[in-house]
Parts: C-alpha cells; sequence; structure tokens
C-alpha cells in the first residue's frame, strides 16, 4: 500500500538522499551478491530474487538477505538467512509450492538446499555432501560455462544436476522433497570405469529424461551413448537405450511430458557410430509410458523428401545442421519443433592467434544461423518447415573434438546458441520462442535484437525488440509468460531502469 | 493588497507551450519558464542568506539541493497553470487574506503541481504547492481555506528552517557521530547496526515532524478560525484525509458502458486477475520491516483532531461549495496524465468525468480515444513499461490495478478492433475535432 503523506511541509531530504555527509555514508548498504529470476518447469517467470550480503558476524558466518519480487516487479518478502561465508548461491528455482536455493558450501563440502513455503517460512535445510574432488570438478566446469542446475517439479521438489569425481569424470542426480517424502541420488560411482557426462533433455513431473555419454579415456574416439529415464519418485531407471536396444544410437535433445506418455526426440546415428566421431543420419522421435514401454518409433532421414523443404530453405553453405531446442504441443495435436541451423568450420582468429604463440582452447568454432520452426502432425509427420532469418554469429567451440551434433550439445550447455528459452501459454495455445539476433543492417550499423517466433492458435508471426537505441542499451532477462524485462542503461544520463514489455502477438 | 498580486497563477497564455483542448488552455510553464527558475534562484539565495549559526556550509547545502529538485520537478512539467482553475481558489485567498492580513506576502506563489494524490506541500521560502489531487478531494472553499491556512502556519512558524536545523543539528552532534564511527568500525554486525542507527535517526526526525503538523494545525486553524467559514470543517478535513488510503481510487469503471460500441464487446478476460504469486499474503513479508507508524511524518487522524478540539460537523451545516471544482481538477489531472503517458491515472480520471459531467461527453470521448491511441504506440514499440506499471497484488486500489490490467494484457490486435469500433461510433459527431481525427486515423488505416 502506497504510504500517502497528507498535510506535511515538503521534508526536503531524507536519512538516506539529500544531505549525504560522511557521516552516513557506507551505513544501510549491501552487497548485491546474485541475483535471478525464479522460472518453473514451463519456463513462466514466476518472480525474482536479490541475493544480498547483510552482515559479517563471528565464527565464520554472514548474515544474507534475500528480496523477492514478483513477476510484475513488486517488492513481496525480504528474508534473513544466515550461512557460512563460503557458500556460493549455484541455482535458484520455484515449483508452485516453494522457492529453492541450492548453495554449494566450499569448506564444509557440501550442497545445502534451502527452501522457503508459499507463507514465507524457511524450510529445514537439506544437506548433500560432496568430496574435495567432486568440488575441484565442479569449479573447473563451472569455469568452462556449465552450471549446476536446478530443475523445479511441480508442487513435489526438485531435481539437481551436479558434477561428481568419484574416480573418473561424472555426473549427480540428486531429487530433494518440497513435500515432505523422500529422497534420491542417482550417480556415477568408484566402479564406474568411464568418464560420463549427461545431457538433460527434459524433466517432468513423473521422470527425467538424460542422454550419458561415457568413454573411457578422454581423448578416445569410442564411446557408448544411452538415453536415460529415470522415475522422479523413486530414482529407478524406466529405461536406458543404447545401440543394443534401439539399433541406432541416439542423442537425445527434448523430451516431453504429458499425464500417461513422454516424448523423446533426437538425433539418430548408426549403431557402430557414435556422436563422437559419426553423422547422425536424421531425426528421430519415440513416445513412451511412464513404465518405459515404447509406443512409438518413427525416425526421419535427413536424405528423407521431408526434409527437402528444410534444404530449399537453407541459404547457408556447406553441410547445415540442425539443433532442437525444444518441441511444443499445441491444442490441436500437432508439435512444432524449434531448432536453430549451425555449420562447424575452422575459426581464422583462433588458428591466426595459435600461429602467433597464443593458445586458444579450440581452433573450431560453431556458426549458428538461422532459426526453423518444424511443424509435424501427431504422428510426427512432417507438415510445414519456416525459416526465420537470423544474423550469423560464431561461438568457439569448448574442444575441437566430437562430431558438430556433439559440440552442439555442449553448445547447448553453456549457452552458445542465440535461442534463449521457449515459454508456453497453455491457456491460450500460444508460445514463444525467443532468440538473440545480431542483426546486419546493410548502409547501417549492425544492431543487436530480441527475435521472438511466436505461435497463436495455428499462426506463427514475430516481433522484435532492438537493443540499442542512441545512448541506450538495453539487457533483456526473461519476465512471465508472453513478456520480457528490459533493463535499460542510459550511457549519458548514466541511469539504469527496468520495465516489463509485453511481446506483441499480430 | 490586491490579492491579484498574490495569487501569482499568471494567465499568460504561450503560443507555443500552451496546450489547448478546445476550451481548456493549459501549461506547464505559464509561458515563461525563465521567469519562474529565476524566481526559485532568488528565493532559495534569500533562505541561504538567512542561515546563521554552525554548519552553515551544510545547511546551505540543503537548500541548493532543494533548487535543483525544484528545477527539475519544473522541467519535468510537474506543476499546471490554467485560468480557470486559479479563478475558481481565488475567492478562497481573497478572504483567507482578507481575515489575516499580516500573512499577505506579495513574493508568495502557490504552484498547481500534476499530482493526484491530495496534498499539499511548502517550501519555507515562499512556495507553496498545491496538488490537483486535493482539489478534486475536495469540493469546497471551507476545506481548501483550512488546507493553505495550516501551509501558510508552516511558513510562519520556521518549520522548514527549525526542520533542517534539527537534521544538521543531529547529523553533527557529538553523540551521533561517535555512534556511527563505532558502528563503521564493528568487525561484526555492522550491516544491521547501521540499519538500526538509520531507523533511530528517522524515528527521531519523523517524532519532530509529527510535533510540527499538530503546530501547523492549530495555528492553521488560528487563522482559519478568523475567515468566514465553517470552522467545523477543520477537522472534517482532516477526517476525510486520514481515511484517504480507503477513499481515493475507489470508481469502479463500466466497462462495458464505456466501449462497447457498433458491435464490439468488450473482453472480459482483459481485466482477469492473474494467478498465482510467489506467496500467499496480504502484505509484504519482511524479517527487516520498520514500524510504518513511527516514520509516518504526521500524527494518526485522531490525535489531530483531539488536539484541536472542534466540533462535530453536520452535513446540513452551511459550507461555500466550488461548482465544477472536482471535476476540472480531474479533466486537468487526466489530460496531464496524458501528456506524460500516465495513461492508466487518465483512463481513470476520464472515465470517473464521463459519469459525472455527462455534458462534456465528447471532450472526454477524444481524450480517451487519445488514450487508446497512445497505448497502441507505445505497446507497439515496447516501451508501454516505462510508462505503466503492471499490477500489485499488494495493492488496495483495486480499481486501479484493474485499469492496469487492462492496459497490460490487451494484445494489438484487439486493441486495434476495440479502437477501430470506438472511434468509428463518434466519427461524425467528432469529425471536427483533431484530437478524435489522429485516433480515427490510427485505427482505421
Amino acid at each position: 500500500m502506497r504510504n500517502l503523506i497528507v498535510l506535511v511541509f515538503v521534508f526536503l531530504f531524507t536519512i538516506s538522499g539529500q544531505s549525504q555527509t560522511k557521516v552516513l555514508e557506507g551505513l544501510g548498504k549491501f552487497k548485491l551478491k546474485n541475483y535471478g529470476a525464479l522460472m518453473d518447469a514451463n519456463n513462466d517467470v514466476n518472480g525474482y530474487y536479490m541475493f544480498y550480503e547483510v552482515d559479517k558476524l563471528k565464527g565464520g558466518k554472514i548474515e544474507y538477505a534475500i528480496k523477492f519480487l514478483d513477476n510484475n516487479l513488486n517488492e513481496v518478502a525480504t528474508k534473513s538467512y544466515l550461512d557460512s561465508k563460503h557458500v556460493i548461491l549455484v541455482d535458484a528455482k520455484f515449483n508452485g509450492a516453494q522457492i529453492m536455493f541450492a548453495f554449494l558450501d566450499k569448506e564444509s563440502l557440501n550442497y545445502k538446499f534451502v527452501g522457503f513455503d508459499r507463507k514465507g517460512e524457511q524450510s529445514k535445510t537439506i544437506t548433500k555432501s560432496i568430496t574435495k574432488d567432486d568440488l575441484k570438478y565442479t569449479l573447473l566446469q563451472q569455469k568452462s560455462g556449465k552450471e549446476v542446475v536446478l530443475y523445479p517439479i511441480k508442487n513435489k521438489g526438485f531435481i539437481l544436476n551436479s558434477f561428481k569425481k568419484p574416480a573418473k569424470m561424472g555426473y549427480d542426480v540428486t531429487y530433494i522433497p518440497s513435500d515432505g517424502t523422500k529422497g534420491w541420488t542417482y550417480a556415477t560411482d568408484k566402479t564406474t570405469d568411464m568418464h560420463k557426462t549427461i545431457n538433460v533433455a527434459g524433466v517432468g513431473e513423473k521422470a527425467i529424461v538424460f542422454y550419458e555419454y561415457g568413454q573411457k579415456s578422454l581423448f578416445s574416439k569410442e564411446g557408448e551413448m544411452s538415453v536415460v529415464t529415470l522415475n522422479n519418485e523413486t530414482g529407478k531407471e524406466i529405461l536406458r537405450n543404447n545401440k543394443e536396444t534401439t539399433n541406432t544410437n541416439d542423442l537425445v535433445s527434448n523430451a516431453k511430458f504429458y499425464d500417461d506418455s513422454m516424448i523423446l526426440m533426437g538425433e539418430y546415428f548408426k549403431p557402430e557410430d557414435n556422436a563422437l566421431k559419426g553423422k547422425s543420419l536424421g531425426l528421430y522421435v519415440e513416445k513412451y509410458d511412464y513404465n518405459g514401454e515404447r509406443t512409438y518409433r518413427k525416425e526421419v532421414s535427413w536424405e528423407d523428401k521431408l526434409f527437402l523443404e528444410f534444404n530449399k530453405l537453407n541459404n547457408e553453405g556447406g553441410r547445415p545442421y540442425l539443433y532442437f531446442h525444444d518441441i511444443i504441443k499445441t491444442e490441436d495435436g500437432s508439435y512444432y519443433a524449434i531448432a536453430e541451423q549451425y555449420t562447424k568450420n575452422a575459426s581464422g582468429m583462433a588458428i591466426a592467434s595459435m600461429a602467433m604463440g597464443g593458445s586458444p582452447t579450440s581452433v573450431t568454432q560453431l556458426v549458428i544461423t538461422d532459426a526453423y520452426i518444424f511443424k509435424f502432425d501427431s504422428d510426427f509427420n512432417i507438415q510445414d518447415v519456416k525459416r526465420y532469418d537470423k544474423g550469423q554469429s560464431k561461438v568457439p567451440n569448448v574442444s575441437d573434438f566430437g562430431s558438430p551434433q556433439l559440440n552442439a550439445h555442449v553448445m547447448k550447455q553453456i549457452g552458445g546458441f542465440d535461442y534463449q528459452y521457449t515459454q508456453l501459454d497453455k491457456k491460450n495455445d500460444r508460445f514463444y520462442a525467443l532468440f538473440i539476433d545480431y542483426e546486419r543492417i546493410k548502409s547501417a550499423k549492425d544492431k543487436m535484437a530480441l527475435k521472438a517466433i511466436m505461435y497463436n492458435k495455428g499462426v506463427m508471426s514475430e516481433d522484435k525488440i532492438y537493443l540499442t537505441e542512441g545512448k541506450t542499451e538495453f539487457v533483456v532477462r526473461p519476465a512471465k509468460i508472453g513478456h520480457v524485462l528490459l533493463l535499460e542503461y542510459n550511457r549519458k544520463k548514466k541511469t539504469v531502469s527496468m520495465h516489463i514489455e509485453k511481446l506483441n502477438i499480430q | 493588497m490586491n490579492s491579484k498580486k498574490l495569487i501569482v497563477f499568471l494567465f499568460l497564455l504561450s503560443c507555443t507551450l500552451s496546450f489547448s483542448q478546445e476550451s481548456l488552455v493549459y501549461t506547464y510553464d505559464n509561458g515563461d519558464k525563465k521567469e519562474y527558475l529565476d524566481y526559485f534562484e532568488k528565493i532559495t539565495k534569500n533562505q541561504k542568506k538567512s542561515v546563521d549559526g554552525d554548519y552553515r556550509g551544510q545547511r546551505k547545502d540543503v537548500y541548493e539541493k532543494q533548487l535543483i529538485g525544484l528545477v527539475n520537478k519544473f522541467n519535468d512539467s510537474t506543476y499546471i497553470f490554467n485560468d480557470e482553475l486559479s479563478l475558481k481558489i481565488k475567492g478562497v485567498f481573497d478572504e483567507i487574506y482578507r481575515t489575516n492580513p499580516e500573512l499577505n506576502d506579495p513574493s508568495f506563489r502557490f504552484l498547481f503541481q500534476t499530482n493526484v494524490i491530495p496534498n499539499a506541500a511548502a517550501y519555507g521560502n515562499g512556495l507553496f504547492e498545491i496538488n490537483l489531487g486535493l482539489l478534486s478531494f475536495f469540493e469546497t472553499e471551507d476545506e481548501i481555506a483550512f488546507v493553505i491556512c495550516h501551509e501558510l502556519a508552516h511558513y510562519y512558524m520556521l518549520h522548514i528552517q527549525k526542520n533542517v536545523d534539527n537534521y544538521i543539528e543531529k547529523l553533527n552532534s557529538k553523540d551521533l557521530k561517535e555512534e556511527a564511527k563505532t558502528i563503521k568500525k564493528m568487525e561484526y554486525g555492522g550491516g544491521k547496526a547501521g540499519v538500526e542507527f538509520l531507523k533511530k535517526l528517522s524515528f527521531e526526525l519523523s517524532s519532530y515532524s509529527r510535533e510540527t503538523e499538530l503546530e501547523a494545525d492549530a495555528k492553521g486553524f488560528e487563522y482559519f478560525s478568523r475567515t468566514k467559514y465553517n470552522h467545523k470543517v477543520a477537522c472534517k478535513a482532516i477526517e476525510k484525509l486520514g481515511k484517504l488510503e480507503e477513499i481515493i481510487f475507489e470508481y469502479k469503471i463500466d466497462w462495458h458502458k464505456i466501449f462497447d460500441r457498433n458491435d464490439y464487446v468488450f473482453k472480459e478476460y482483459l481485466i482477469e486477475e492473474e494467478g498465482m504469486s510467489l506467496f500467499d499474503s496480504d502484505e509484504v513479508i519482511d524479517d527487516y520491516k520498520w514500524d510504518k507508524d513511527s516514520l509516518r511524518s504526521h500524527p494518526n487522524t485522531g490525535l489531530r483532531i483531539q488536539h484541536l478540539a472542534c466540533s462535530s460537523y453536520d452535513e446540513s451545516e452551511q459550507v461555500y461549495k466550488i461548482q465544477g471544482l472536482n471535476n476540472l481538477s480531474r479533466k486537468l489531472s487526466a489530460l496531464a496524465a496524458i501528456d506524460k503517458n500516465r495513461l492508466h491515472l487518465a483512463i481513470y480520471l476520464i472515465a470517473i468525468n464521463m459519469d459525472v459531467d455527462q455534458k462534456e461527453e465528447q471532450f472526454y470521448v477524444a481524450r480517451m480515444s487519445q488514450v487508446l491511441q497512445r497505448i497502441y504506440e507505445l505497446k507497439k514499440d515496447h516501451k508501454l513499461g516505462k510508462y505503466v506499471p503492471q499490477e500489485s497484488s499488494l495493492s488496495d486500489e483495486i480499481y486501479l490495478n484493474e485499469i492496469i490490467r487492462f492496459i497490460n494484457n490487451i494484445d494489438l490486435s484487439e486493441l486495434k478492433k476495440l479502437g477501430q469500433k470506438y472511434t468509428q461510433f463518434y466519427h461524425d459527431s467528432l469529425s471536427d475535432n483533431h484530437i478524435f481525427m489522429q485516433s480515427f486515423e490510427i485505427f482505421n488505416k
């Protein structure tokens, strides 16, 4: 409620405002350590948090304050939180019943899960121990852009995907309940004789699907690809697919979950090939029930006439690949797959740098170009392909090893694509797919823009927001469905402001 | 003394800076920006000259910062000038100065501020502000006279200077400096200690402010009692202002009445409340909450009324009503809101006036078309959020929230449909109104 000031002479200064005498300088000011959006499983932003350091306390503890804003930027809560000075915030999410913060305590060697319920009450902290090697490996992965990620499961809990190094490099998938039920962990252990990494394809209310890649040696071109699905309640495998079970090697990129089934989509390889050395043969789609029974598999080869339309539309030279970021089911039963085109080539800059004595981590790069929307019917027959022009962006590969497809999966993990996220508005039968576009404009300066490709009850449209305007620069952050948060920085006036804007569906 | 000289709402019309909406002419600088900026400089200079005693530099600094604030406000078109409004309340000033000639000072200026919240202010240098919101809220000369007397009392009792002195003295007190120094040196717990320190200082300053409010009430009542106005109204005015948070923005728009035109039917989903929020709470959950009552700059209403010891007011008693004041003030507020793209306020004010001032329907229809056009253009350019906030689930202003929801929820295509039907309906009667026709062109091209 606004505080109405009635019949008051103007009090010309405030404690923290007008007369900034040295006496008051620095008092009551807190360091902002972290901030972010609280997103749910549909990428809808339910609010924002800001994490401040308030006070140093004895015994190596810090008092932190967490300020919460709702999805309209209204302040709704400020909570005090006490913890060690060695904690770092790794992720925060909202699952409808609880806001969960995942902290990594570098001294105590554990993850701490701190939840706040819908009354703003802090729940009992859950901890998960890690080893020194796990910590070292995690910090190394973070340096290369890969993050520990929390996934919300509606009204039930959260899944944490983190890094583990029992002997070889590995991974950890842990379920943290918010409803009082039991948690579980599924992780690599000392007996695992392979380095294993995973890429989470999707997390639903009942299951999590990820792609697991194992290698005996980091430099080996031989490896094992598996698609793993775990039951969210028990942590047990619902299925593990590899060349033995499907006669192909599958590189799953997306998983979508419905009441009684889940859809998996990705690229498939020959059984003797793998993502490290081979080229994918095409796109596959599978449908499973939650007992692991497959009800459907369809493969569409890249050579198939169904992809002719894509080949006609693509105007990039060379062998282009497609990375499928998401697949959305609309009210009429159709599926829309959101893809981004890329190629892999040598980076002239990196090679030149090496020639001059530099040591770049890789000499290849991914060149990311146009966006494509593929429309499938309920049986996954391609109905339509639309290309959406985007400017080219080049991103150095994390490593030169591996096929373009594998490089793309790694690029996805570190956020190297122009694609940002897709929001699904079930109520209005809409979705919004957002990209950053570096637009090349003839006879004018290139401009960075946010590009939205939108679906509204069967009709596709686009919207665009330029991210520079005169002396003003914009940074885009996620917001509630169908909106974006614009942080506006005016270089001349040195002011920062923020406002929420709706994307325009024509 | 000729009261015309005292009421310094200058009535010059500037061709370059005036806004003319048919018969209603208003400006944001009264046609002479330099004159006002020079005036602000002059009164600030006088204020600084009068500074005496210790810490002169710091006190002058306060007034210097006040001047910067005033100049910024003026340049941001915060003040509004309109002949008709000035004339409507001229009589109030005439009466106050007739019965209290010692209060009459030709250098005084009372400026109307576009703010829709009922309020008034004194700067301690001869400059006073009256919000349009106050003139939309009070209907009688009696109520407005009491408010003006209250502000004059602040000036003549030197409250502003005393508050500045009090603040600077506190800031420079040995105890406070020692305490601040100690807190800054603290290895542990310095953050919260700093907050407590600032809280304590704020409480003390607010408490001093509340005392001066009671003094201004009493002295202002003295001046007011000499006028012809109903003295019981003083407490009535305080009581009304005390209930402001319940009364303000209490008008519910009849969306269908306003927008159902031709075959267009207003869509209820546009004002539907949003879904789940982060927390189930009616107020901000705050582990660091400050006691709001202790921070209030004015005493609670009951105490103020008790202090004045007014007799109880009867609705049948004679008061001096100002015909058309509320409508005019709301009209100007709406126009200012449109000019500043505060479109949610504009819709609210236009809707009320459409209801109570039906003779001026065409004026308000043209304005509503203009608002719809602005919303359309700002949405197209993704700039609406700079001017119109998102709704707040914790706000008590449910009807204003509803308007905000409408503005934010409506898609461009739906807005175009609405704008088309609305402007087509009124085209015949408003085809010679250039503001309306601009909107008509936008929605019907």
